[in-house]
């Protein structure tokens, strides 16, 4: 898992800068943040690739391990990106085995690990009089680690992104609005999401590719923070505003403050915790 | 490159003035915009350089210049109308019928529960109408080389469709294959490079979407796929060219679906789905998989899929759309809710190729498609299921051609029913009209 806050230049991408943070609500309880996100540099034959994936474990009793359902999603997802960066060298065959299999495969890789950490944690936990979960039964066991996954890969000339639930990804040309290639399902309501844990998976995988533009930031966060804005408007304004504010102050300055305004936000607004990471297009160390 | 909003490009040949407006959808080979001329939209596909080339170019303009498949089958393609192009930067793309996208919807839409499911009897018709545009786009001469789920987009309610990315069309048995392209779409004979795309490969691209929109499942994904490990091209080789097995083949399980919960929607729908369609299934992936000249053809899944939709009926009890159950059979439970069904009248037809059934449902509307199902254009409402207007429980059909229709009632006594006049809804009655003869039946 990467440090929090973090910046790194990734030439010649830009910047990477985030921060992950416990929620408001979470600390009053003193739960563990149920974020998780990962990032790595991949080279192969046909350049330099970077891979990201961006988690959010469920919470809530019916997914008490939802923590480390979330860092099994990110671990998988990019084991199994970069695997595939190797497998398809061709841009066509990559890019349909994205929309048409990752799903599929993502998923039987997940519940594996799942499956498997449970059975590493079978003797440390409770006694099964105590335990409230079906021991035995598969689907109870995965659905404690129900998490949502959202997985980019970034190349020189071309951006793929994919998810299962509701992660957000923001477009945020210069100078323009900011657009969401993968937009929310308008058939969940609230905090409802699709999750690694949901039946049929792969027909819940909702992907999106498009030509990389240079001046182009990318935002990724889940939903805690843009659950924190009075609606879709207003987190796509504060979005907007990113690019200048980190052209102005420099994105090393601006990566230090995340953490504070992650905290400040999930206390005014959804207490949930959040993850926001930006792929900014200047390398530029900051003021 | 992006094209900017409010930019004017001229069309090539019709000197189109087409204004760019919002950028609709982004994919690998380009970009697409709403564009406008004269009042009216269209889409734009613009190209990204490296798909912009002259090989392309000179196939969108051999389309523009054929023109779409004829017919009402041929009008469902979103053709390529005109090339535009970019003299400075040589970019280029082509201008198309506008998709109504918040009519229209892809399967992959509906799984995700982005848009309704069709119901049986849509189903039906979006089968019968994928069929037949397919063929008329083969009776041109050309080969699609893509059939695929993410080409066909359908009205769910009304089970009409449209079919995209018309750019791929090739003709057939002439053009370079794409196997860098879809391939569990392609047949065997494609992904070992011993053919090139054509209609027999068409025919079993057909036949996996037809088994994709049934069943929601790829007819190779068995035991055989779940076991891969590492899902990279000499995988993908072996699951759909050089060991291709249909999952539900009852010659050789080796291949059915894995007892994983992942598989229990495919289980349940193919048992759900009609025998006369997976009789149809089992022949393209059994025999049809290693010999094309045995694949089903457009026309089969046509008369299959018009058989089906003549005869459905509905549960008394939840109103649920239903399949006839084969003749002779026991009767049926609802697939929905499990209450017996009670089968209605039909009205049995001879014509020249056999014999069709329409189920004498009120308001159902009974066509002559089943005569010409080659050319949808040719076919009328013939008939329509109505009841008596003083007495709700007489119901007849009423004469909707110019001809009146000659009757023969179960006593014998013989009677005209002029146009727009009802036979009565009788069993034993028989029926003369537009040079075929039908009797109702129980």
């Amino acid at each position: 898992m990467m440090d929090s806050p973090l910046h790194h230049p990734l030439p010649p991408y830009g910047t990477l800068l985030g921060a992950w943070r416990t929620g408001a609500a979470h600390r009053r309880r003193q739960q563990p943040c149920q974020d998780a996100a990962l990032w790595q540099w991949q080279e192969t034959a046909t350049g330099t690739h970077l891979l990201l994936a961006v988690a959010d474990g469920h919470g809530g009793s019916h997914y008490d391990r939802s923590e480390q359902g979330a860092r099994l999603a990110v671990v998988e997802g990019l084991r199994l990106l970069s695997e595939w960066l190797q497998a398809f060298s061709h841009p066509s065959q990559l890019l349909n085995s994205w929309r048409s299999d990752f799903a599929r495969f993502l998923q039987r890789r997940w519940r594996a690990a799942v499956l498997q950490h449970h059975a590493q944690q079978a003797n440390e936990e409770e006694p099964a009089a105590e335990n409230p979960h079906d021991p035995e039964d598969p689907t109870a066991i995965v659905r404690r680690y129900g998490a949502t996954l959202l997985v980019v890969l970034v190349q020189a000339d071309r951006i793929y992104a994919g998810q299962i639930g509701d992660g957000k990804l923001l477009r945020i040309p210069q100078g323009g609005p900011p657009c969401e290639p993968l937009p929310a399902d308008p058939a969940l309501l609230g905090s409802e999401t699709h999750s690694l844990c949901s039946e049929a998976v792969d027909k819940l995988w909702q992907s999106a590719t498009w030509q990389r533009q240079d001046d182009e930031t990318l935002l990724f966060c889940t939903d805690g923070l843009s659950d924190s804005f009075a609606g879709p408007e207003e987190f796509y304004r504060f979005a907007e505003s990113l690019p200048l504010l980190l052209q102005e102050r420099g994105s090393e300055t601006i990566a230090r403050h995340l953490p504070e305004w992650l905290d400040r936000y999930s206390e005014e607004g959804s207490g949930d915790d959040m993850t926001l990471l930006l792929l900014h297009p200047t390398l530029d160390a900051g003021v | 490159m992006a094209l900017a909003n409010g930019h004017t490009l001229l069309s090539t040949e019709l000197q189109l003035p087409l204004r760019i407006g919002k950028k609709l959808a982004e994919g690998g080979q380009g970009e697409i915009y709403q564009v406008s001329a004269a009042g009216r939209s269209y889409a734009l596909k613009w190209y990204h350089p490296a798909q912009a080339t002259a090989e392309q170019k000179g196939a969108i303009a051999a389309l523009v210049k054929h023109g779409p498949p004829k017919g009402k089958a041929g009008s469902r393609f979103l053709w390529p109308i005109d090339l535009v192009e970019e003299s400075k930067s040589g970019a280029f793309g082509y201008v198309m019928p506008l998709l109504d996208s918040s009519r229209f919807a892809t399967l992959g839409q509906v799984q995700a529960h982005r848009k309704a499911a069709p119901g049986y009897g849509s189903m039906c018709r979006i089968s019968f109408q994928a069929a037949s545009s397919y063929k008329q786009l083969h009776m041109a001469g050309y080969c699609y080389r893509d059939i695929s789920r993410n080409n066909l987009l359908f009205d769910p309610h009304s089970g009409d469709i449209v079919i995209c990315d018309n750019d791929n069309v090739g003709i057939s048995n002439q053009s370079a294959c794409q196997v860098l392209g879809t391939m569990e779409n392609m047949p065997p004979e494609l992904i070992l490079n011993r053919a090139v795309p054509s209609t027999q490969s068409d025919l079993h691209a057909l036949s996996v979407l037809l088994f994709e929109l049934w069943i929601w499942h790829h007819p190779l994904h068995g035991l055989k796929e779940y076991q891969v490990r590492s899902w990279d091209l000499p995988a993908k080789i072996r699951i759909y060219g050089e060991e291709p097995l249909f999952v539900f083949d009852p010659e050789n399980d080796s291949n059915r679906l894995p007892e994983d919960p992942e598989y229990q929607t495919a289980r349940r729908r193919w048992q759900q789905c009609p025998p006369s369609v997976q009789e149809l299934f089992l022949k393209a992936f059994t025999v049809g998989l290693q010999q094309p000249q045995q694949r089903v053809t457009e026309g089969q899944w046509q008369r299959t899929f018009l058989r089906l939709q003549d005869s459905m009926l509905s549960c008394p009890a939840c109103r649920a759309e239903n399949f006839s159950p084969p003749a002779g059979n026991t009767p049926a439970d609802c697939w929905h809710c499990r209450s017996r069904l009670v089968l209605p009248p039909r009205l049995l037809v001879k014509h020249a190729r056999g014999s069709h059934a329409f189920t004498l449902l009120l308001g159902k509307s009974l066509s002559t498609l089943f005569c010409h199902p080659e050319e949808e254009e040719k076919a009328r409402l013939f008939g329509e299921v109505n009841q008596h207007p003083n007495n709700a429980q007489i119901w007849g059909i009423r004469n909707l051609t110019e001809q009146s229709w000659s009757i023969r009632l179960p006593d014998g006594s013989r009677k005209e029913v002029p146009p727009q006049r009802s036979a009565p809804l009788t069993i034993g009655l028989e029926l003369d009209f537009i040079g075929l003869n039908g009797q109702i039946v129980s």
